[in-house]
C-alpha cells in the first residue's frame, strides 16, 4: 500500500475527508492539502467552496484594477473545482470600463460554475451595470442578490430554480418585473431595497410567500406601487416609502405583517394628511392578519388617528408587537389601537429610547397627552390576552402597565425586561418595581416576571 | 406497577465491537445511529460492528446516551459534555470519526469533523502530515512543482505545532 501503516486517515473514505475539508472555511486552506500526498492531490476539487470577493474600502483606480486582476486569477484557479456553491462580489465602484470584467464573473458563476448562490453588489453607482443577456437563463441558481444593476432582458427570463431573490437600488423599466416574476416559478422570497419603477406588483405564484420592501420611491409621483399578492403570507414594509398601496382583499393569505415604514411625501402642505391616510389604508388592508408588528412612525400616527377620532377597523390579530419611541405621547394611540385588537393573545412592546417626536408634538404635547390618558375612560377588556412582554422597560411606562393590568382579564404572564445590563439594580428601579406590583390586576392568575 | 411496565417496554440491543466485546443498550439510544436503526427496522437485536473498536464504542455509547436524554433544560449540560468529548488527541478523534461515519450518526460526524477542521486550521502542510500520519509520496521535485502551481495558497505564515 502506498499510504503506509501509520496513515490514520487512510482508513477514512474520501467523503469524510472532504467533509472535514469543507469545514475549513477558507478556500486556500483547502487547496493547500494538495501537497500532503498523492492521494490528496485532487481531493480539494470535490470540496464545495464559496468564493467571496470584497473590494478594498479605499478604492483608488489602481487598487480597483489590482483587485479586478486578483479576482480573475482566483477564478482561473478555481475553474477545476467541481462544486462552487456561492459566488459573491461586493463593493466595486462600477464604471463602464469594468463591464467586460464583470461580464466574465457573471459568466463564470452562472454558466461555468453553476453556482447556487450569486451576489453582485456594487458600491454607489455612477454608471449602471447592465446584466448580460446570457444571465437571464439559468436553472442552477437558488439565491440571487443584485444591487445597483440594470435589467433589460430582450426575451423572457428563466430562473426556474430560484428560491430567494433580492434587488437593491434598481430602477425597473416597464414590464421587467413581470418578466422576472413569470420566469421564477419556484420563488419563495422576494426582497426589494430602494427600488423604483414597479407599478403594479402582481404576485400570482402560490409558492412566493414572503415579500419585503424597504425604501420605495418613484420619480413619477403619480404612479403608485400597487401590490396585489393573494398568496403572500409574510409581508414586511420598512424604510422611507412614498407610493405604496395595497388594494382591499389583495393580501388574502397574509399571516404576518411588519410595518416599520415611514410614509414620506415631499410637498409640505398636504403631506401629513396624505401620509396618515396612506397608513390608514394600509392598516385596513392588514386588519385580518394574525401577527402584526408596528414601527415607531406608525405608532405616532395611531395617536393622530385617535385625536381625530378615527375608529380603527376591527381586527382578528392575535399577536401584536409595537416598537415604541415616545412613551407618554404614544399611550393614547396605543390604547385606542388595542381596542380594535380584542382577539389579541400576545402583546410585545419594545421601547427604543426617546426619538425626536417633532411632528407629533406639533399637534399635542406630552403633558396634554398624559392628562388625557389619565382621564380617558376605555371601556373594554381583552378576553384572550394571556402574555404581555415589555422590553427595555422604563419608569415612565408605568401608566401603560397600569392600564394593561387593569384591562387584561385573563392575563397569565407579564414579563418586564429592564435591560439593565450588568449594573446593579438601583434603588429607584426597586421603587418603580414596587409601584408596579401594587397596581390592581383584573386577572387573578396574572404573574409579573422581572428579568434583567 | 408503572416501573415494571416501563422495563417491559424498554427494548434492548446488543452491540458487538470489532474486538468482540458486547454492550447492551436501549433501542431508543441506539437508533440515533442510522446504521443501527436500519438493522433494528429489519428485526435485528444483535448488531455486530466489525469496524468499530471497543475504545471508540464506549465513548460513542456515552455520547448516544447523553443525547438521547436531550431536553430543553439540559442544553448547557450537553454542551459541556460535547466540549469534553472532543477534547482529546487527534488519533482518538480519527478513531471516533471513523466509527461515527460507519454508524451514520450525523450530528456526531459534524461535531468531530468541525473539531478536526478547527484544529488543523492555519497549520503548515508539514504539521498536517505529522498529525494525520501521512507519508508524503511526492518526490521533492513533484512537491515543488505542485507548490508552484498553487503558489497563492501557500502565501503567508503557518502554524507548525502538532496539538
Amino acid at each position: 500500500m502506498a499510504t503506509g501503516e501509520g496513515d490514520r486517515l487512510g482508513d477514512l473514505p474520501d467523503s469524510v475527508l472532504t467533509h472535514i475539508l469543507s469545514l475549513l472555511g477558507n478556500g486556500k486552506e483547502v487547496v493547500r492539502t494538495c501537497v500532503l500526498s498523492k492521494r490528496w492531490r485532487f481531493l480539494w476539487m470535490s470540496v464545495p467552496v464559496s468564493l467571496d470577493f470584497n473590494f478594498p474600502v479605499s478604492q483608488t483606480r489602481e487598487a480597483t484594477l489590482d483587485y479586478l486582476a486578483f479576482i480573475h486569477r482566483e477564478i482561473y484557479y478555481w475553474r477545476f473545482c467541481q462544486k462552487i456553491r456561492e459566488f459573491c462580489v461586493w463593493q466595486l465602484r462600477y464604471e463602464e470600463e469594468y463591464a467586460r470584467d464583470v461580464d466574465l464573473w457573471v459568466h463564470f458563476a452562472l454558466k461555468l460554475a453553476n453556482v447556487e448562490s450569486f451576489t453582485l453588489e456594487f458600491y454607489v453607482y455612477y454608471q449602471v451595470y447592465d446584466l448580460p443577456q446570457f444571465a437571464f437563463k439559468n436553472s442552477f441558481l437558488r439565491k440571487l442578490d443584485l444591487w445597483f444593476c440594470q435589467l433589460n432582458p430582450s426575451g423572457s427570463i428563466s430562473w426556474n430554480s430560484l428560491v430567494s431573490l433580492t434587488f437593491g437600488y434598481m430602477d425597473f423599466k416597464d414590464g421587467v418585473m413581470e418578466k422576472v416574476l413569470s420566469g421564477c416559478p419556484n420563488l419563495e422570497r422576494l426582497s426589494l431595497y430602494s427600488v423604483s419603477g414597479i407599478h403594479p406588483l402582481e404576485i400570482s405564484s402560490v409558492k412566493l410567500t414572503e415579500l419585503a420592501i424597504d425604501n420605495y420611491y418613484d420619480h413619477n409621483n403619480d404612479l403608485w406601487l400597487e401590490i396585489s399578492a393573494p398568496y403572500i403570507q409574510n409581508l414586511r414594509l420598512s424604510g422611507l416609502c412614498r407610493e405604496i398601496r395595497i388594494g382591499q382583499g389583495n393580501l388574502a393569505s397574509l399571516v404576518t405583517a411588519t410595518l416599520t415604514l415611514v410614509y414620506h411625501f415631499e410637498d409640505e402642505q398636504t403631506n401629513m394628511v396624505k401620509e396618515t391616510s396612506c397608513l390608514k389604508e394600509l392598516l385596513h388592508s392588514v386588519a385580518h392578519v394574525e401577527n402584526l408588528k408596528l414601527g415607531h412612525w406608525c405608532i405616532q400616527c395611531l395617536s393622530i388617528f385617535e385625536m381625530r377620532g378615527w375608529q380603527f377597523p376591527p381586527s382578528s390579530r392575535k399577536f401584536l408587537e409595537l416598537s415604541v419611541g415616545f412613551e407618554q405621547l404614544d399611550f393614547l394611540g396605543i390604547c385606542s389601537f388595542l381596542q380594535s385588537s380584542l382577539d389579541l393573545e400576545t402583546l410585545v412592546i419594545k421601547w427604543y429610547g426617546n426619538r425626536s417626536s417633532d411632528w407629533l408634538s406639533r399637534y399635542t404635547s406630552e403633558h396634554e397627552q398624559a392628562r388625557r390618558f389619565e382621564t380617558h375612560n376605555f371601556n373594554c377588556s381583552f378576553p384572550y390576552l394571556k402574555t404581555i412582554k415589555i422590553l427595555n422597560f422604563y419608569g415612565s411606562m408605568l401608566p401603560l402597565v397600569k392600564y394593561l393590568l387593569k384591562h387584561a382579564t385573563v392575563l397569565e404572564k407579564f414579563v418586564i425586561d429592564a435591560a439593565l445590563g450588568d449594573s446593579d439594580v438601583s434603588p429607584e428601579y426597586i421603587k418603580i418595581a414596587l409601584e408596579l406590583l401594587s397596581f390592581p390586576r383584573s386577572s387573578p392568575n396574572a404573574s409579573v416576571i422581572f428579568s434583567f | 406497577m408503572a416501573s415494571t411496565t416501563e422495563t417491559k417496554q424498554k427494548k434492548m440491543l446488543i452491540l458487538k465491537s470489532a474486538d468482540n466485546d458486547e454492550f447492551e443498550i436501549e433501542e431508543s439510544v441506539g437508533v440515533q445511529s442510522e446504521t443501527i436503526k436500519n438493522l433494528v427496522e429489519d428485526g435485528f437485536t444483535f448488531v455486530p460492528l466489525p469496524n468499530v473498536y471497543t475504545k471508540a464504542l464506549i465513548k460513542i455509547i456515552d455520547y448516544l446516551k447523553k443525547h438521547a436524554n436531550k431536553t430543553d433544560s439540559n442544553d448547557e449540560e450537553i454542551k459541556t459534555f460535547d466540549k469534553d468529548f472532543v477534547n482529546t488527541t487527534f488519533d482518538d478523534l480519527f478513531e471516533l470519526v471513523s466509527a461515527a461515519n460507519y454508524l451514520h450518526i450525523s450530528c456526531l460526524m459534524n461535531m468531530l469533523c468541525q473539531t478536526i477542521a478547527d484544529r488543523i486550521k492555519d497549520k503548515s502542510p508539514e504539521a498536517v502530515r505529522k498529525i494525520f500520519h501521512i507519508n508524503c509520496d511526492y518526490t521533492p521535485e513533484e512537491e515543488a512543482k505542485i507548490r508552484k502551481a498553487n503558489a497563492q495558497a501557500f502565501e503567508g505564515q503557518f502554524d507548525e505545532s502538532l496539538d
